[in-house]
């Protein structure tokens, strides 16, 4: 599952329309909108509610460790150089009033431009003040990553943002966001898919078969808790070193429960066995 | 790595993390030259980035970025219980990198950072400039390539020519070099010196292509040690860890034929063995990066806090290893990691 969140209605517009993506009637905490695939969250601006959409978000869908998540939206800029309605890739993060930073990961090859962004818990207003930015600033990113952060690992974890002014007077309309995000998105999504189902190479050791047989075993045994693991990493051993696992516990599947001490006794001969193949 | 995998990911060291505090350092400097294309990220402590909760080891191995910091006293430390000391009282070791640009199955820095980048200490003066301090007091066994490859990196950092100048002007300091590289620039530029031992690790051809990753061949280290006792180096040659494989006993004997059929016996300095050890804390988390392995899944015994095969075990493979080596090298230059001959 791949999951997103955006600060505002008019960010969301354009993923919505793009993905066909369908409004969850069933959650009523914040606006989520969903295919099969994609799950978009609406969290409102700031990084406190950044962080409680993405918390809400991934509390739900947890347990999917190939999951991904982005935080997508606009931001500001103080480098004149690139144009509004350029995406850029997020590699460091800082939050403007802790003096943090966060770091994805960032390993996942990819067409945009890359640059660190600093959000802030106000709109920030360079016209006039002493402040010199030449970074990208946001409202969202620390508190979304730093929630994140507690459930996925950091290669996935991205936030692409879409600039969408240079701190200057003129005000940006929700249509004018909408465009910008549109233009972006294409790119944005085909990336995100790319990477998201990637699984390099890592399956799991055990068929589902395997499990449930080894499971039987540890209840007709009936083994501790302690015993349990470690049947299961001699059976990794085992499996992995080229043994066939069926064999292995074919004895123990079909026979009635026994007592513990004869549970025991049992499992030394299984432990015997893979060590002195 | 299947090549459309490989598409997927940014290139070796395509981020380099830099703390604020040495942007300027002549080494960090080098080092950054050589990657004109990689994006550099400003930081404030390597531990930012490199400490950071979660991450994936497996994927970072495969796209590692740099990091380089400051290093911080205290900068030696005690060797540890399950390395040889060689009969050396003041056994210490220091990590100027961390981390290792081979990927090793039975290595102990997944067990011990939570990440597979590769963290430099630029500040390399300050620890030869401890070490030295050190040496007013008493004389020092110290290894400086056990929390990675310093040969191996060596192009990128050039700290083996540093620590072998310093060793040449501090007759007092046993330095021990231990590697698996094929690199040897920087040492066939100058004399040998007496102490400074350069120790490499040998495995038969079947353990490097399957648990050895990217690490050059037998042959190779072969050539590389040839070559430096030629120049008149004495090299330390190190069967450790042995490792249990189903073909083990063939594969341990072919390789120590081979090997010291190549080399000649009055060059080699000693020949440390040892099966395969690693800490409790350090194997649990090995695992759970590689739950496909077969080398770490294995049913090993704990024994005062390390994982290690059971004691009989141990002394079967030492004892086969040790015998074959001794028709070869004399037994006081085997020097056997649980004492089993």
């Amino acid at each position: 599952m791949i999951l997103v969140t955006v600060a505002m209605q008019c960010e969301a517009k354009p993923f919505i329309r793009h993905l066909g993506l369908k409004k969850v009637h069933d959650i009523n905490v914040f606006p989520v909108y969903a295919n099969e695939r994609w799950k978009l969250i609406v969290s409102g601006v700031g990084k406190i509610r950044s962080a409680a959409a993405a918390t809400f978000l991934l509390t739900r869908d947890l347990g999917n460790s190939h999951g991904f998540v982005l935080n997508a939206g606009v931001c500001g800029s103080g480098d004149t150089k690139t144009p509004a309605g350029t995406p850029i890739l997020i590699n460091k993060i800082t939050d403007h009033d802790t003096g943090r930073s966060y770091f994805p990961d960032m390993v996942w090859a990819h067409p945009f431009a890359e640059g660190s962004l600093e959000t802030w818990s106000r709109v920030l207003k360079v016209i006039g003040s002493s402040h010199q930015i030449d970074h990208l600033v946001d409202m969202e990113a620390s508190g979304f990553f730093e929630a994140a952060s507690r459930f996925l690992t950091p290669d996935r974890i991205a936030v692409i943002k879409v600039i969408s002014d240079h701190f200057d007077s003129s005000r940006v309309t929700a249509g004018e966001v909408s465009m910008l995000i549109e233009r972006c998105l294409p790119p944005v999504a085909g990336w995100v898919e790319s990477i998201s189902g990637s699984t390099f190479g890592k399956r799991p050791v055990f068929r589902r078969s395997e499990e449930q047989y080894m499971l039987k075993v540890s209840n007709n045994l009936r083994l501790t808790c302690t015993m349990v693991l470690e049947l299961k990493s001699l059976a990794r051993y085992h499996k992995l070193s080229g043994g066939n696992l069926e064999d292995l516990l074919a004895p123990y599947i079909s026979m009635e429960p026994v007592s513990r001490k004869e549970g025991k006794i049992r499992f030394a001969h299984i432990r015997k066995k893979v060590v002195n193949p | 790595m299947p090549i459309s995998e490989k598409r997927l990911l940014t290139p070796k060291f395509s981020h380099i993390y830099i703390e604020e505090t040495v942007l300027e350092h002549p080494v960090s400097s080098s080092i950054i030259r050589h990657f004109p294309d990689s994006n550099i990220i400003t930081i404030r402590h390597y531990k930012d980035v490199f400490n950071r909760r979660k991450q994936n080891f497996h994927l970072q191995k495969r796209s590692p970025k740099l990091i380089l910091a400051t290093a911080k006293p205290p900068f030696l430390y005690r060797g540890a219980e399950v390395c040889e000391n060689f009969g050396h009282g003041s056994f210490h070791c220091t990590s100027s990198i961390l981390n290792c640009l081979f990927d090793c199955e039975y290595c102990y820095l997944p067990g011990r950072y939570t990440s597979a980048n590769l963290v430099i200490f630029v500040n390399i003066e300050d620890i030869l400039s401890h070490v030295q301090h050190l040496l007013r007091i008493s004389s020092l066994y110290l290894c400086v390539s056990y929390d990675t490859d310093l040969l191996a990196l060596d192009r990128l950092t050039s700290f083996l020519a540093r620590w072998l100048e310093f060793a040449a002007v501090n007759p007092d300091l046993l330095l021990e070099i231990r590697t698996k590289s094929g690199n040897t620039a920087s040492i066939l530029t100058r004399p040998p010196l007496d102490n400074c031992i350069l120790a490499w690790t040998l495995s038969p051809d079947q353990v490097i292509k399957k648990y050895e990753k990217k690490t050059p061949s037998l042959d190779t280290r072969l050539r590389t040690i040839s070559k430096l006792m030629e120049h008149g180096w004495k090299i330390r040659l190190c069967f450790d860890p042995i490792l249990r494989t189903p073909s083990w006993k063939k594969d341990y004997i072919n390789c120590i034929h081979y090997t010291l059929s190549m080399l000649p016996a009055r060059s080699i300095r000693d020949v440390s063995l040892g099966c395969f050890r690693m800490g409790k804390d350090y194997l649990k988390r090995a695992r759970i990066i590689r739950p496909d392995s077969d080398l770490l899944w294995y049913p090993f015994k704990l024994e005062n806090g390390v994982y290690t095969y059971p004691e009989c075990t141990r002394r079967e493979m030492l004892n086969t290893v040790s015998r074959e080596i001794s028709r070869f090298l004399p037994r006081e230059k085997i020097y056997c990691m649980g004492d089993f001959t």
